[in-house]
């Protein structure tokens, strides 16, 4: 073609090709947008997307009083900080405590992190690469609260172990008209909530993996675990008592890290909020 | 019912096929316009059937493997497919072949994409991964030290049998999973070490566009996981010292920035780029010179640096506001994955690749439009090469592995909740599976 009318056209060429690209950008953002608004509206009907199920205190201290129910989303960190994907402010829980990830075939993956105790289904875990599954109905001790772990519709089956270790006849429990009630029904889950807070009152009536309530004369420094692993039995202590709480070693720095701001003096604290706010990246709730 | 009613129909309410259509309308009328400058040019024809074909499966036929997100791939292919055209039609006027290097480098980004989205879907527990990479990464970040070739004043390229690598670009992705996992796990020390170690390569390499970026990452995404006013503003402050140093310790920063606060000083050597640069997009008007017209190839590596010159001198300011415009729903695009993502890592590992992204969009197209001193970073997904098309379309991969997680997370959700799979009702979900 020669150059003049290759000019031409592709002179006139121009506008078609700004038009093209007007639609192209304009057609980009309508989609942009409309799909933003079709996610909003379809959240609304989705009130627990992202989440997987719920921790709830069923035996808390003067910071975190029982019933109250912790979201649980698919991955995060459970700790004492507000900047936590779970901020659990019972005493004794540090400002990072414990890693958590949601599988849909294993269940809660719980990790704590460097250093850290938690008890999951009365198992001791100290420190990172030990890990332990939860499922529906599953009980984790963080720092002076316990929780019962209750994954919402359609999680409660995740890990293996879930189907034969419900903790909870719920059918029982539930009053009749809710016994078929899916399990993101609000009042089902308020009369679960309710049934599980009457279970921790009443702890010597419940399944024997669970354990009993704690005896206030035993001292936690007498503790020495039990030998036997092949059970989450209650901690047996060294006069043959039981106690529910786990051990804090005189010898064992790592445990007492988790006694973080508990027996500290003002200043220590002080130092250590600074600290948290300027390095940790949290605020104390 | 005639054939132009039967198509009209088939668009109604599929924004995905109205996009496409218009996209593929605009490569395909573009290439086959080039192909007739000159004599008749059949590598012309052969792009104008080539091309659209290639967005055609790469947006609408490979979501059908897995529940990508169709818009952002719409917009990256488009970006892509526009630095084909740009640079097939500079070849026509100079003779070079950047145009037919950049469609492989096009297929190799794809690959690169479809790979990390694969990485992101299906790798559960990355701790053992984590390591590994960021071993690899650290050591192809030095390799530049030891055998690198010096471009323009920064020594980051390597060259490997014939073809050059620049491994700061790929370590981007490296780098962006190292600060997502131990961000996500609330560990300060690993990533912290992890950046410092890759910026202070690059300082060492001179390459202070790329740690700019680098940099910038790394303190958005220590905000956004923790929140910490105080720590960033003390890294922006820190960064702007570095910056102070760098002014004072190399000597081409000094150059640039005294280019960039008046080229027209020096305009025939140190300035005649940026000078050349301002002049295209002048020249270029509202609405362009034309396809293939005009004097793009004067501007010194046009290829890389300046192709947004080149575009706005062919297409016009109004075509190039528009493209920003792309770029900007891209970012928004990654800004929306990132915030519906479930787990903390997949939230900041897709807005760290929103960030890098943005960012680099910022730094060269501030550069060629004198806002703030040019660099040598490229423009992500148009300008010539091939580490950075796989770097852009590697973190397009990560994008895009996050959103077909939440995806399906989300199908899940519904399902779970209606006890149906009503997948097309879903936001993003694909029309046509």
């Amino acid at each position: 073609m020669p150059d003049e009318l290759y000019e031409i056209i592709a002179l006139a060429a121009r506008y078609w090709f700004l038009l093209l690209m007007v639609i192209i950008a304009w057609r980009s953002y309508r989609w942009f947008a409309k799909d933003r608004k079709k996610f909003k509206r379809r959240l609304k009907l989705l009130p627990d997307a992202g989440y997987v199920g719920e921790l709830v205190v069923v035996q808390g201290d003067e910071f975190v009083s029982r019933g109250t129910c912790l979201p649980v989303s698919r991955e995060g960190v459970l700790g004492y900080l507000r900047s936590n994907d779970i901020c659990l402010t019972a005493g004794g829980v540090a400002n990072r405590h414990l890693w958590y990830s949601f599988d849909d075939t294993d269940g809660l993956l719980v990790e704590p992190l460097r250093g850290r105790m938690i008890v999951a289904d009365g198992r001791e875990l100290v420190g990172k690469k030990m890990r332990a599954y939860l499922s529906h109905g599953s009980t984790l001790v963080v720092g002076q609260a316990k929780m019962r772990l209750r994954m919402f519709s359609g999680f409660e089956y995740a890990g293996e172990v879930a189907a034969q270790r419900l903790p909870l006849d719920e059918a029982d429990m539930l009053p009749e008209e809710l016994a078929d009630a899916p399990h993101n029904d609000p009042v089902r889950r308020m009369h679960e909530i309710a049934a599980w807070q009457t279970m921790t009152e009443d702890e010597a009536e419940e399944p024997a993996f669970y354990p009993p309530e704690m005896d206030d004369d035993d001292d936690a420094d007498d503790y020495d675990p039990p030998m036997d692993d092949s059970g989450p039995d209650a901690y047996v202590t060294q006069d043959g008592s039981q106690t529910f709480y786990p051990p804090v070693l005189d010898d064992d720095e790592e445990i007492l890290k988790r006694e973080e701001y508990v027996g500290e003096d003002e200043a220590e604290t002080m130092k250590r909020v600074v600290w948290d706010k300027l390095f940790r990246g949290g605020k104390k709730p | 019912m005639s054939r132009s009613s039967r198509f009209t129909k088939s668009l109604r309410g599929r924004p995905d096929r109205k996009l496409v259509s218009a996209i593929m309308l605009f490569f395909f009328s573009a290439f086959f316009l080039l192909a007739f400058k000159g004599e008749l040019n059949w590598q012309g024809f052969m792009l104008a059937a080539v091309v659209p074909l290639l967005i055609y499966i790469a947006t609408m036929w490979l979501p059908r493997f897995f529940p990508a997100d169709k818009l952002l791939l719409s917009i990256a292919n488009f970006l892509c497919a526009l630095g084909v055209l740009v640079l097939y039609s500079t070849d026509l006027i100079k003779g070079t072949n950047y145009g037919m290097q950049q469609a492989v480098y096009y297929g190799a980004g794809i690959l690169a994409m479809l790979f990390c989205i694969l990485l992101v879907r299906y790798i559960r527990y990355w701790r053992v991964f984590i390591y590994i990479i960021a071993v690899c990464a650290l050591g192809l970040m030095a390799l530049p030290l030891a055998f690198g070739t010096e471009v323009y004043g920064a020594t980051n390229w390597i060259v490997i049998s014939g073809i050059s690598l620049q491994p700061s670009e790929i370590v981007k992705l490296a780098l962006l999973l190292v600060l997502s996992y131990y961000m996500s796990r609330r560990r300060f020390w690993p990533w912290l070490i992890f950046a410092v170690l890759c910026m202070g390569v690059l300082m060492f390499q001179a390459d202070l566009g790329t740690a700019l970026i680098y940099y910038m990452t790394t303190l958005l995404l220590y905000y956004a996981s923790t929140g910490n006013l105080w720590m960033t503003g003390l890294g922006l402050l820190g960064g702007a010292g570095s910056a102070v140093y760098g002014y004072f310790k190399f000597a081409h920063v000094k150059r640039r920035i005294a280019v960039w606060r008046n080229p027209w000083m020096d305009f025939e050597n140190t300035g005649y780029q940026i000078v050349q640069i301002l002049m295209a997009i002048a020249s270029g008007g509202l609405f362009g010179m034309g396809l293939g017209l005009g004097y793009p190839t004067i501007i010194p590596v046009y290829q890389t640096d300046a192709i947004f010159a080149v575009i706005c001198e062919q297409f016009g300011i109004i075509f190039g506001v528009l493209v920003l415009c792309m770029y900007g729903i891209l970012i928004l695009r990654g800004a929306f994955i990132a915030r519906n993502a479930r787990r903390s890592f997949h939230g900041l590992l897709a807005l760290g690749a929103t960030i890098m992204l943005g960012l680099q969009t910022f730094v060269i197209i501030g550069g060629v439009l004198k806002l703030i001193p040019l660099t040598g970073v490229t423009m992500p997904f148009v300008s010539a090469g091939g580490t950075s098309m796989v770097s852009c379309m590697g973190l397009i991969g990560l994008l895009q592995g996050v959103a077909t997680v939440n995806q399906d997370d989300l199908t899940y959700d519904y399902e779970v909740s209606h006890n149906r799979a009503d997948e097309e009702s879903l936001p993003f979900a694909n029309p046509d599976t």
